[in-house]
């Protein structure tokens, strides 16, 4: 036996569980004797034979799984809807509690506001990570239990998830408009009037005031740009790929800059957080920027996944209500 | 996907279930492994080495198939035969398979004109 063949069917007979390697091996041996002989008879030359023998074989691993009976795949059709909505609800409970955790532990142990966002970020990764994994080892083991099919959980009707409500909400616009409004006025306001004056008796302002060049109006663009957005949306009934991605960037330019100024700590007006220290409330500043950041994120990716999500109720509807036309 | 890997991909699904069969009939006549693939090659229902050796092995272990190793000759060699089970699996897919033919081709053979009322 050539060591070609040789290395084949060892690499066959390791695939399969031991009680059958041995069987297996001398029928794969008695298989490949068979078809290298008839090869030859027709007048091929010995090692073209075994080439061609083992190539039509193909992949030890692959024949090997036909022998013992094993699935090919990971997680295969009678597992796979339950894995999948498995993940979902974990991405959708245990990943943000997990996360909201981390961040309230750091906040108490007295982490620094950007600390916090890029803990709270690298948390967020890593349990989704082990989420996944876990989840797929588990599933892929039960995959490979005998028996298995009878445990995967029967499907019914009362299973089925809410239908998208597609079509344009006037209550949606109405609410998004309103608040990118009041950011906006708040911005302007909260330059004016203030619970705390200087020693001048002017008022302070909430947000440091060096950030009026570039920085206050470029976040006031931002949530005037997503009003519009969410008006035209409106007209348009409802989203569309395009306005995800034009509400993605309007909130973007608001979103970035708060969140870059909260973690560096230079959004808030330093004398704004002195006074409130003075009132008691010594961790102002962190709890102030980590709760922005915390907010701003939040917000950001619900409304990020929220509008993606709604294409395809709000595309069915559009195309309904021109063929009821 | 052109015309070509659609009829395949049907084609092969059609034959899945029909190599049972076939071996099964033909391994009424004891046989080796390599005998099999040659016959159902001559036959015209060709089926791949890598396919048909695992499946005699499941079948020799749902015990349709009989099998020893026969070392009379200078190599030894496995030589299946179809158990008595296995001639009652193989009564029982023939009778499906006739019934299913049967009924397809009373499909086809319905007059075109008068649509099925079910399919109105």
């Amino acid at each position: 036996m050539s060591t070609l063949t040789h290395r084949y069917i060892t690499a066959v007979g390791r695939a399969v569980p031991e009680s059958q390697r041995q069987d297996v091996e001398a029928e794969v041996a008695a298989a490949i004797e068979d078809l290298t002989q008839a090869r030859l008879e027709s007048g091929s030359d010995p090692q073209a034979a075994e080439q061609e023998v083992l190539v039509e074989l193909g992949d030890p691993m692959r024949l090997a799984a036909g022998y013992a009976n094993k699935p090919l795949h990971l997680i295969g059709p009678d597992h796979f809807p339950a894995y999948v909505r498995l993940l979902k609800v974990l991405a959708s409970t245990v990943l943000p509690v997990v996360t909201c955790a981390v961040i309230l532990g750091q906040i108490i142990s007295g982490a620094e506001a950007g600390e916090v966002a890029v803990t709270a970020l690298a948390t967020l990764w890593q349990v989704a990570l082990m989420m996944a994994f876990w989840v797929t080892v588990v599933f892929a083991a039960i995959e490979r239990t005998p028996g298995s099919k009878a445990m995967s959980p029967q499907w019914n009707p009362s299973m089925l998830p809410d239908p998208p409500t597609g079509g344009v909400r006037l209550g949606d616009t109405l609410a998004s408009v309103t608040m990118s409004l009041i950011g906006a006025a708040y911005i302007v306001w909260q330059n004016f009037r203030s619970p705390f004056t200087d020693a001048a008796g002017e008022p302070i302002p909430t947000l440091a005031p060096e950030l009026w060049p570039l920085w206050i109006p470029l976040m006031l663009a931002g949530l005037l740009a997503s009003a519009v957005v969410e008006v035209l949306r409106y007209r348009a009934g409802g989203w569309s790929w395009g306005f995800v991605a034009a509400n993605a960037a309007a909130d973007l330019v608001f979103a970035v800059p708060l969140i870059w100024l909260a973690a560096t700590n230079t959004l808030l007006d330093p004398r704004f957080l002195g006074n409130l220290v003075d009132l008691g409330w010594i961790d102002a500043g962190l709890h102030l920027n980590v709760t922005i950041i915390v907010i701003t994120v939040g917000v950001l990716a619900w409304e990020l996944i929220d509008s993606a999500r709604k294409v395809r109720g709000d595309t069915a509807a559009r195309n309904l209500g021109h063929a009821g036309r | 996907m052109n015309d070509e890997d659609v009829l395949t991909g049907h084609q092969q699904e059609l034959r899945r279930g029909t190599v049972v069969m076939a071996a099964l009939a033909t391994l009424r006549t004891p046989g080796y492994g390599y005998g099999l693939l040659s016959v159902l090659e001559k036959s015209g229902m060709s089926v791949d080495a890598n396919t048909l050796y695992p499946l005699l092995r499941r079948l020799e272990k749902q015990e349709l198939l009989a099998a020893e190793w026969d070392t009379s000759d200078s190599r030894p060699r496995k030589m299946y035969r179809t158990s008595e089970e296995g001639l009652k699996l193989l009564a029982a897919l023939e009778a499906e398979w006739n019934s299913l033919a049967a009924s397809l081709s009373a499909l086809r053979s319905a007059h075109p004109h008068e649509p099925l009322k079910e399919l109105s």
